[in-house]
């Protein structure tokens, strides 16, 4: 098995694109022992000492000769292949895990990756419901993965487990995390501040989107909360006007990700913590709140707000995100906090029946809105082959060796999925994109998109393993105290037990 | 060497014991283990904690009213699964032209699995987007959509499209004993004055009475168990009050990977449904 380490001038100096070239004037294809080559050289380099390798994969000829240098050695390495059609890399093919989603765009791009490096990827997909537990059971059982999708609290919880490790060892880790927001760093780094894997992507969950037209009949089009305050005391007004019947449709479905990822926004927001760490749990993951802290305050304001009818008392039954989707693309509401990746939905005529260019997005202007919403590309400790599997990993969650953003620029164009690299919504064919579906309200979208990115919730409690079994206690507890089956103070201490002993078990507090 | 008959038989057992074993009792022994330690995938430790499970269960109040949701979901389905089975299998009886159509559409519902049941359920309730609530809003029966799923009634709502999704089976168990009943009987039984009522109390129930109470019993068992509809048509809500003891075990076990803990529900759960179960047949053989 090859290994990488170190830094890796290798990749900057092969150049590819001369490698491909050079192969298809001559009829062939050259490439995999190029790259198989920087493993190999690699592989040399960590075990110490310069080696010299010439490898002759058929007879034919074509011979690439490769000069390296590496901190003060220099090494010749010769590949000589000849390939008559698509190169292959020998060995057994490279597992991907992944959830269910757009799974078509997802095989594209790694067909993608396989042609490029003549490799071959199994993808094996689990369920999304369960997808935690389920892959936590693959790495039990030994499989072999290459590279899986995680969320971010669960992939913090992976490398706790040894299942999976951190990316820091990466050649080219200084210039990826050059290229990605701050607050994503923060977000996808481990407690000890490792990047815990690749961006696949971020969004954010409860940023509220306003229906125009509803505005409009309440006589106050154009208007914008600035805050969740704000939000509420416009939909007093909007229903005192008769617009709306339940002016808010709350990301509050019954789901761990549904009102209890709407209240670590929410936490966030209104109190402006972006990490959470002293309204809710502390950098060592102490609980810091109880039923006369912030907690217990914002679970009153939801309480309240529900009794007056501001929201719709359905979403309480709402089992997941479709349940959600199919209500706040009904054109009801005039307020509904959803995920970023909805508000393309709510833009789309054929998906929606907002009026077309009635759905806004809320700017950031007095408080952040949302939570970090996340996905990343994660590197378990038994793979097939490293060197391969970080290759992977860096072409799916990074750039191609041509520098392509082949991914992040594909989701943000086809799902409004943020990228944890801040050139993506720059990016002409994304900002076209957007124009696409947005006409000429895209500019001021983007810049939403970006200011979101910098203000959102990020919770340190997710990079605590405490955090998946919290968030399963803790939906229907909210929920039950948002619709008034248990009080404030019942909740919010019973959150707080459940906290205590979650910490205790985790922390050993 | 020759083999006695029971050596034979013996190995011949030998294979089928394994698969048993391997599948069935050595899973249902591995969780009864699980029950009895504490077990931290990210410690990495097992800890024997002997009974302490079973008593954190029963002290923990999302259990008990979980436990609570469970029996009211499987006293109310089983209620719907037998009414609906008899009735449909009464008229499935009828020598009708359409009988044999009927037979067709009615068992439709059941070839459906319990996911689809709760989408059609939710197409069918929710207040925004629901059939139900367009039809009464649209005949003018009601002024504005209603909140069916709401605290109160969502566990009615999940026991009525449960028995809706299982009563088929039912009413074919039924129809087969029905279809044993000589027809001399109800003849006789109409020449001797009996009305419809007393026909089916003394000719037909003694009939069906067994494939009534197997109905009963696999409802039970089903129900008891069941765990897709409230998990994909409410997600256990609004707050708790639709989360059965086997979903609340679900999410303890696999979501929050509380391994003893969950093991300890699900035994607890099992024990329960014995209970109903040896109950059933003891009524079963009660006649006897």
């Amino acid at each position: 098995m090859e290994k990488d380490s170190g830094e890796n001038p290798f990749n900057r100096r092969v150049s590819r694109r001369k490698a491909v070239s050079t192969a298809v004037a001559a009829g062939a294809v050259v490439g995999v022992g190029i790259i198989a080559g920087v493993g190999g050289y690699l592989a040399g380099s960590a075990t110490g000492g310069v080696r010299t390798e010439t490898k002759t994969v058929t007879a034919g000829a074509q011979t690439v000769t490769t000069t390296v240098t590496a901190g003060a050695e220099t090494v010749t390495r010769t590949v000589t292949q000849t390939v008559t059609g698509t190169p292959t890399v020998s060995g057994p093919p490279l597992q991907f895990v992944h959830w269910h989603y757009r799974d078509d765009i997802v095989t594209s791009y790694v067909k993608k990756f396989e042609q490029y490096y003549g490799e071959k990827v199994v993808e094996t997909h689990l369920a999304n419901e369960n997808y935690n537990p389920l892959l936590e059971a693959k790495f039990q059982a030994g499989d072999v993965i290459d590279m899986c999708y995680a969320n971010f609290f669960e992939a913090a919880r992976l490398v706790q487990l040894g299942f999976t490790r951190d990316v820091e060892s990466f050649p080219e880790i200084k210039q990826i995390k050059a290229e990605m927001y701050p607050s994503i760093i923060e977000a996808y780094s481990t407690a000890d501040g490792k990047l815990a894997g690749l961006t696949y992507f971020w969004s954010a969950r409860s940023c509220p989107v306003v229906d125009d037209s509803i505005l409009e009949k309440a006589g106050m089009g154009g208007e914008r909360p600035g805050t969740w305050d704000e939000l509420w005391d416009m939909a007093r007004d909007v229903k005192k006007a008769g617009a709306a019947e339940h002016p808010v449709m709350p990301h509050w479905f019954n789901a761990n990700y549904g009102i209890t990822w709407d209240f670590l926004a929410e936490m966030s927001n209104v109190y402006n913590d972006p990490d959470l760490t002293k309204t809710l749990f502390n950098k060592k993951f102490q609980p810091v709140f109880d039923k006369n802290t912030e907690v217990g305050e914002l679970l009153t304001t939801w309480q309240q707000v529900f009794r007056e009818g501001l929201v719709d008392p359905t979403v309480l039954a709402q089992a997941g995100d479709s349940d959600h989707v199919s209500a706040i693309v009904t054109g009801k509401f005039a307020f509904t906090p959803t995920a970023l990746y909805y508000f393309k939905v709510q833009n789309d005529p054929s998906q929606s029946r907002i009026p077309l260019g009635k759905a806004n997005l809320v700017p950031v202007t007095k408080s952040g809105w949302g939570v970090i919403d996340t996905g990343l590309y994660c590197w378990p400790k038994k793979t097939t082959d490293d060197f391969r599997s970080q290759r992977l990993i860096k072409f799916l969650g990074w750039r191609t060796p041509e520098g392509e953003r082949l991914t992040s620029t594909a989701w943000a164009i086809s799902d409004a999925l943020g990228s944890g690299y801040t050139d993506t919504l720059r990016h002409p064919d994304v900002q076209k994109g957007f124009r696409d579906w947005l006409g000429d309200r895209a500019p001021a979208t983007l810049k939403i998109f970006d200011d979101i990115a910098n203000t959102m919730g990020r919770p340190f409690v997710f990079k605590s393993p405490l955090y998946t079994e919290w968030a399963d206690i803790s939906f229907p507890i909210l929920s039950a105290v948002t619709a008034g089956t248990t009080s404030v103070a019942d909740g919010v201490t019973r959150l707080r037990e459940e906290s205590d002993r979650l910490y205790k078990k985790f922390h050993g507090g | 060497m020759r083999l006695s008959d029971t050596g034979l038989a013996l190995i011949l057992l030998v294979p089928l014991i394994a698969l048993v074993f391997s599948i069935n009792i050595y899973p249902i022994a591995y969780s009864f283990w699980l029950s009895l330690n504490d077990v931290s995938l990210i410690r990495q430790t097992v800890e024997y904690v002997g009974l302490q499970q079973y008593g954190k269960a029963l002290s923990d109040s999302l259990f008990i009213s979980s436990l609570q949701v469970s029996a009211r979901f499987v006293v109310e389905s089983v209620a719907l699964i037998m009414l609906a089975s008899v009735g449909m299998a009464l008229i499935l009886n009828e020598k009708t032209a359409i009988a044999p159509a009927l037979k067709v559409l009615v068992i439709l519902p059941w070839a459906l699995s319990e996911f689809a049941v709760a989408i059609a359920g939710r197409f069918f309730l929710d207040r925004n987007y629901g059939f139900l609530n367009a039809l009464l809003v649209g005949l003018g029966i009601v002024d504005s959509p209603l909140y069916f799923l709401n605290p109160i009634n969502a566990v009615d709502w999940l026991a009525i499209f449960y028995a809706w999704n299982i009563a088929p089976i039912g009413a074919y168990f039924i129809l087969s004993a029905l279809q044993t009943i000589p027809e001399d009987l109800y003849k006789q039984a109409k020449t001797d004055g009996a009305s419809a009522l007393q026909r089916f109390r003394i000719v037909t129930f003694p009939f069906i009475r067994y494939a009534i109470l197997i109905t009963a019993v696999l409802a039970t068992i089903l129900a008891a168990s069941s765990i897709v509809l409230s998990f994909a048509l409410t997600g256990g809500g609004p707050g708790f009050a639709s989360t059965p003891a086997t979903l609340y075990g679900f999410r303890v076990f696999f979501n929050a990977q509380d391994f003893g803990y969950g093991a300890a529900m699900s035994w607890l759960i099992l024990v329960m449904v014995m209970v109903a179960s040896v109950f059933y047949f003891r009524l079963l053989t009660w006649r006897r």
